[in-house]
């Protein structure tokens, strides 16, 4: 305990002066009573502790009692001054010291005490009452000072190494805040969040991210990390987002402000005829050579299983294909294409094939390309090219006509 | 000799061997395109020019193309027609019947090659164009006029390559008295030229210009070379080199070690008219053998006395 915490701006009160030399102990009884600081200020809700000493100027043991006098309610005593304190009522000095005795003095004022002045009288005696001395004490009690005012409030400290997170719509965004405990009491804090409309979220504790909760203790000047995580539905419109982290504990609650910045989603898939309805052309479909050959090819955005958020833009058509062959797109270019949710989501691109007029009957694979300003997709497209018909009838008559002929020179000559 | 001609051509057709040497074209024309489209069928080239001749060229499976398999066996059909022409009118006694007519001698001799070059003409030409029928059917677009042109040449060649083994047949008949040892020697020939020049051909260059696996690509060159060349007496090698040019429009008559070391040659198609001055010493070589052939045959019983017997 040191001795006394306020500053000392007031002049000495009046001492009793003891008219006895320093060593001429041996005639007269006789005993100092007194403190270095008669004037004190605190502040409110504190407590006075002031160093009074005692000294024995007489030949004899002298007991001292120990009496106070001062404002109502003024919680005021004396104790001593070793660890740890105890009160006391009144002190046993011996002759010949030469440190004086320390015990000290102590006055907690009531709860709602006013700031002003307020006079204690100290007063010390012989038990026979023959030496009395006693030391006017005047503490100053300050209103709350708006330095100290704070420090019982911070009862939290929230922190967050990243107060803004960007994501897709649909996926978490997952913060992780720092709970300080600054009090000397272990806390029981309320976890909650405000965030937009529809958005879900939830707290799990650090190291164990299935465990969802909504409360934590945290231990007295304790920190505890949190994962508060947050997550938009699949059809917001992207853009930022505040989001708000409260922590309460009792009655004191400590806010923090985050920021989700919510990305579009795109999942862009290409899906033949008979993917969609089930019927009609696979991805491998069959040709003629020379002959137009229209295949319907559906695009989609996600799908009501994998919802997306953002519709792709200005999709474009390219397809990879083997040499002579042409691939046109109707239309060929789609503006946007809106997050598929039903099949009357799906866009619907008429591809128009040719194969060469001479392309060898086989296999022929062919791929097609749809590149957004936001996502690309692309698929392979198996198109087996028959000879046509036309120029086999041809080929079978050729054929025929030169089995006959040979025949027929065979026939003709072979008869003589 | 016209009356000659087509008595002899009559004779041909009429003849059991014709009606083998016809099963003989409808098989391998047929197999060969089967062959053929199949391969393409599995592996559509992506260039789709010069289709029709892959249809000559391509062999699937281990089996050998149309071209092989007319440079190996093409000698046999040549020489089945050739090998008893004049002999069996002598050991028939009918030769001196024939020749009492008002006729020629050399118009005897000539019209009987001419009949049996007439025959086979008609043979390749059919295969030919049953190849093309069956290409046709199978590919479904009909060829191009590079495509019938570099064919035509290719028959063109074909009938000098037939004719070549028909005259050696003819000049075998003149020869040998025995239709026997006539046939046998042509097929000594055709084993000779098929099989055993291109062994003794690799030994020959073996010997020449010795090679190791580590040699530089000049020694291997210089092997190659000499290797080909013992191969060019061959009529067979020569026949394979020049219907490759007119065949393979890309091909340019060059060593595998040269394409090898010499990469910046471009592997475009052709024109006809380069292709064939590529393989133009190999096509006058085959014509003049063709020719010699004939002509010592045509010397020879020219000058021979004919009696009856």
């Amino acid at each position: 305990m040191g001795k006394g915490r306020g500053f000392l701006l007031v002049a000495l009160a009046t001492l009793i002066f003891v008219s006895v030399p320093l060593f001429g102990q041996g005639t007269q009884r006789g005993f100092e009573f007194y403190t270095q600081y008669p004037a004190l200020v605190i502040s409110e809700g504190r407590e006075v502790s002031l160093d009074v000493k005692l000294q024995n100027t007489g030949p004899i043991p002298e007991d001292v009692v120990l009496s106070v006098s001062g404002p109502e309610g003024w919680d005021a005593r004396f104790e001593t001054s070793s660890y740890p304190t105890l009160q006391i009522k009144s002190v046993h000095l011996l002759p010949g010291q030469e440190e004086p005795l320390t015990v000290r003095f102590k006055a907690k004022p009531p709860e709602g005490t006013p700031g002003g002045d307020y006079a204690f009288t100290l007063s010390a005696a012989t038990e026979d009452g023959a030496i009395q001395h006693s030391i006017q004490v005047t503490v100053t009690l300050q209103a709350k000072a708006p330095q100290e005012e704070e420090q019982p409030e911070e009862v939290l400290q929230l922190l967050v190494d990243y107060p803004s997170l960007e994501n897709a719509a649909g996926k978490d965004f997952t913060f992780t805040i720092q709970i300080k405990n600054q009090t000397d009491k272990d806390q029981m804090v309320e976890l909650s969040g405000q965030v937009p409309l529809g958005w879900r979220a939830y707290f799990t504790p650090r190291w164990q991210q299935d465990t969802r909760i909504t409360s934590i203790k945290v231990d007295a000047h304790g920190t505890e990390n949190i994962r508060f995580v947050v997550t938009p539905p699949y059809m917001v419109e992207k853009g930022e987002y505040p989001v708000k982290f409260l922590a309460k504990a009792g009655e004191y609650q400590a806010t923090l402000d985050l920021k989700a910045v919510v990305t579009g989603t795109y999942d862009l898939g290409l899906l033949s005829e008979a993917e969609v309805t089930g019927a009609g052309d696979t991805w491998n479909i069959k040709a003629v050579e020379g002959k137009e050959r229209h295949f319907t090819l559906y695009l989609h955005n996600g799908l009501p299983s994998n919802p997306t958020s953002a519709p792709v833009t200005n999709i474009k058509f390219y397809a990879t294909k083997p040499e002579g062959w042409e691939v046109k797109f109707e239309p060929d270019t789609v503006e946007s294409l809106p997050p598929t949710m039903s099949p009357n989501d799906l866009g619907k691109v008429d591809v128009i094939i040719t194969p060469p007029d001479r392309a060898i009957p086989g296999d022929y694979q062919i791929t097609i390309t749809a590149s957004g300003q936001e996502a690309h997709a692309s698929s392979q497209l198996r198109v087996t090219v028959g000879a046509s018909m036309g120029w086999g009838w041809v080929g079978v008559g050729v054929v025929v006509v030169v089995v006959a002929a040979l025949t027929g020179v065979f026939v003709r000559l072979g008869r003589r | 000799m016209r009356v000659v001609f087509w008595k002899e051509l009559a004779d041909y057709f009429g003849s059991k061997r014709f009606i083998i040497l016809f099963f003989l074209i409808l098989i391998v024309a047929g197999t060969s395109v089967y062959l053929a489209c199949q391969s393409l069928r599995e592996s559509p080239p992506q260039d789709s020019s010069y289709v029709y001749l892959r249809l000559f060229t391509q062999g699937s499976g281990g089996l050998p193309s149309f071209l092989s398999f007319l440079a190996f066996f093409g000698p046999l059909i040549g020489v089945l027609l050739g090998f008893d022409a004049v002999n069996s009118e002598f050991s028939r006694g009918t030769a001196s019947r024939v020749l009492a007519q008002p006729i020629y001698r050399d118009s005897w001799i000539n019209g009987k090659f001419l009949a049996g070059l007439a025959t086979l003409a008609l043979g390749l030409a059919g295969i030919i164009l049953i190849i093309l029928g069956l290409g046709l059917y199978a590919l479904g677009f009909p060829p191009d006029g590079g495509e019938l042109s570099r064919m035509f040449v290719f028959f063109l060649i074909g009938l000098v390559y037939l004719g070549f083994w028909l005259a050696l047949g003819v000049l075998f008949s003149v020869v040998f008295r025995q239709a026997a040892s006539s046939a046998l020697a042509s097929i000594a020939v055709w084993l000779f030229f098929t099989l055993f020049l291109y062994m003794v051909a690799g030994l020959i260059a073996d010997q020449v210009a010795p090679v190791s696996p580590n040699s530089p690509a000049q020694v291997w060159a210089h092997h190659e070379e000499v290797r080909d060349m013992v191969l060019r007496f061959s009529p067979v090698a020569l026949f394979e080199e020049a219907t490759s040019a007119v065949l393979i429009p890309s091909y340019r008559g060059l060593g595998i070690t040269t394409l090898l070391t010499r990469q910046d040659i471009p592997t475009n198609p052709l024109p006809l008219g380069q292709s064939l001055l590529i393989v133009w010493p190999q096509l006058v070589s085959l014509i003049a053998l063709s020719s010699i052939c004939f002509g010592i045959s045509y010397v020879i019983f020219m000058r021979r006395e004919i009696r009856s017997l």
